[in-house]
């Protein structure tokens, strides 16, 4: 694991799913608990979980999803739908 | 089973058999455990009509199962018939499952029936069982080809009808969780005679659209109504997809087929979508938990360094630097002390081996010899004779003693033969 978190600049933040983002963001975290890292290391790891973070919040937040309807004719079409909200 | 004294003299005269002679109940039981080891009529299934039903006292059930030529007893015990939501009647069509057996005292051949269905509902299990074995076979259910749900998906697909109840609940249920997702629904019917084709068509549909998750289901209902979910075309579809399968279809106890094919079992379309979507809530609470961890984390790694620099600083040379400077004086007084000390021990010991060497030089000197009456003749220019051809006659010589000189002229120069 550590193995893998060596070289974190090479990650691309952009292109990870939220929970390969928050596993990424627990194992940094379990190593920083450890309390072996120095310190430089440590303010690297911690600017990376904090770009992980952005990541998931970012994830969190797009804008609110769209509900289709798709046909055999293969069209798309926008669908409204009442939902009971009692 | 051994033919015993008696029975060999009651028999005498007879023609002795060359095989051995049975008990009736012997033969029974023997018989008995041959029908139940043959798996064939184990577990069958059979159909016919019922009649001389009679429910006894024990609550066990015998009566007769026959059709237009032929007929078999049969029993169903208390412990199989107690949950059937029927009650067995005179000219009833059923489906029977149950074991081929024997009743030994009556050496009566028999089925115990395990179970019982009744009309168009027996045909139907019995279909659905059959498929179900089938499918099984074909690995159609196999662990290994259900694929993972994603932890979060970003596009839903839902096969159901557009109608229904169900595709409101599941709708509410993906936004009240997380409304981000895109909701890909693919109307289908799910009840009636081209149920199942609609559902295959509707799947194939979505399946092309690259969707994350798709959930395939209905509202509860009768079985019939939700038989289409036991069709093999809708469980090869199923099976064929690359998006991954919640089935969700409403009902509690017995899965349909879609259900064992499904990558996930869902057993209502709201209970689809709580396990298709997290709770963003909870995702939100776990990066917060998250971000509070790595904070922690770093501000105790600060405070670890900062706490060895400042124990650092408090030591005495950082706190007084000057103490680094009056050792170093301090120290270089005392080598100054210590080369004096070792300059003076140097010259006393030289001066001590000059002495000594001064003495070993004296006693190897003439001085001494001169002392007992040796001298040393020189000529004018000082130079030590040693030889009668050093010195001519009449020349001037001077002699050293040990106390002085004495000057003097030679008279005659002989040369002794040394011997």
């Amino acid at each position: 694991m550590s193995e893998r978190l060596e070289k974190i600049e090479d990650v691309d933040i952009e292109s990870l799913g939220f929970k390969e983002a928050l596993e990424r963001l627990e194992s940094i975290n379990n190593r920083l608990e450890r309390n072996k890292v120095p310190l430089e290391k440590a303010i690297e790891l911690y600017q990376h979980g904090m770009s992980l973070i952005e990541h998931c919040d970012k994830k969190l937040e797009e804008a609110e999803g769209k509900i289709k309807k798709i046909t055999e004719e293969n069209e798309e079409e926008d669908l409204e739908i009442e939902i009971d909200d009692r | 089973m051994k033919v015993n004294e008696e029975d060999n003299k009651k028999f005498a005269g007879m023609e002795k058999p060359d095989k051995k002679i049975y008990s009736v109940s012997d033969l029974n039981l023997y018989v008995k455990s041959l029908l139940r080891r043959d798996d064939e009529i184990q577990n069958i299934w059979v159909k016919g009509e019922i009649s001389n039903f009679s429910h006894y006292e024990s609550k066990h059930m015998y009566f007769v199962l026959k059709d237009e030529k032929s007929e078999i007893n049969s029993v169903m015990f208390y412990s199989a018939n107690k949950d059937m939501d029927f009650e067995p009647e005179e000219g009833m069509e059923v489906l029977c499952r149950g074991d081929v057996g024997l009743y030994v005292p009556r050496g009566q051949y028999q089925l115990v029936v395990k179970e019982m269905m009744v009309g168009g509902i027996g045909k139907l299990y019995l279909a659905y069982e059959q498929l179900k074995e089938r499918l099984d076979e074909q690995g159609l259910f196999d662990e290994e080809h259900k694929k993972e749900l994603p932890f979060l998906p970003e596009k839903v697909g839902i096969v159901t009808s557009e109608k229904g109840a169900a595709l409101r609940d599941m709708v509410k249920v993906l936004k009240q969780r997380f409304e981000n997702v895109d909701i890909f629904l693919a109307p289908a019917l799910v009840q009636g005679d081209s149920a199942a084709e609609s559902i295959v068509a509707s799947i194939e549909l979505l399946d092309k659209k690259g969707l994350d998750v798709m959930i395939v289901g209905r509202g509860g209902g009768s079985i019939e109504d939700l038989w289409c979910f036991n069709e093999e075309i809708v469980a090869r579809a199923i099976y064929e997809a690359n998006t991954p399968i919640v089935s969700a279809v409403g009902h509690e106890t017995d899965f349909l087929i879609s259900d064992f094919v499904a990558d996930k079992r869902a057993p209502t379309p709201t209970g689809a979508a709580e396990l298709v979507v997290p709770l963003k809530a909870e995702l939100k609470q776990r990066l917060k938990h998250q971000e509070r961890r790595g904070v922690t984390a770093v501000s105790n790694i600060v405070r670890g360094n900062r706490e060895k620099l400042e124990n650092l600083r408090g030591r005495p040379v950082f706190r007084d630097p000057n103490i680094l400077l009056e050792d170093r004086y301090q120290s270089v007084d005392d080598n100054l002390k210590k080369l004096d000390l070792n300059i003076e021990r140097y010259v006393e010991e030289y001066r001590r081996r000059l002495e000594s060497q001064k003495e070993r030089l004296k006693a190897l000197g003439p001085f001494q010899t001169m002392e007992r009456g040796y001298s040393i003749v020189m000529d004018k220019e000082g130079e030590v004779i040693t030889s009668v051809h050093d010195v001519g006659v009449g020349e001037l010589i001077d002699i050293n003693v040990d106390d002085g000189e004495i000057e003097a002229e030679t008279k005659e120069v002989k040369r002794c033969q040394k011997d």
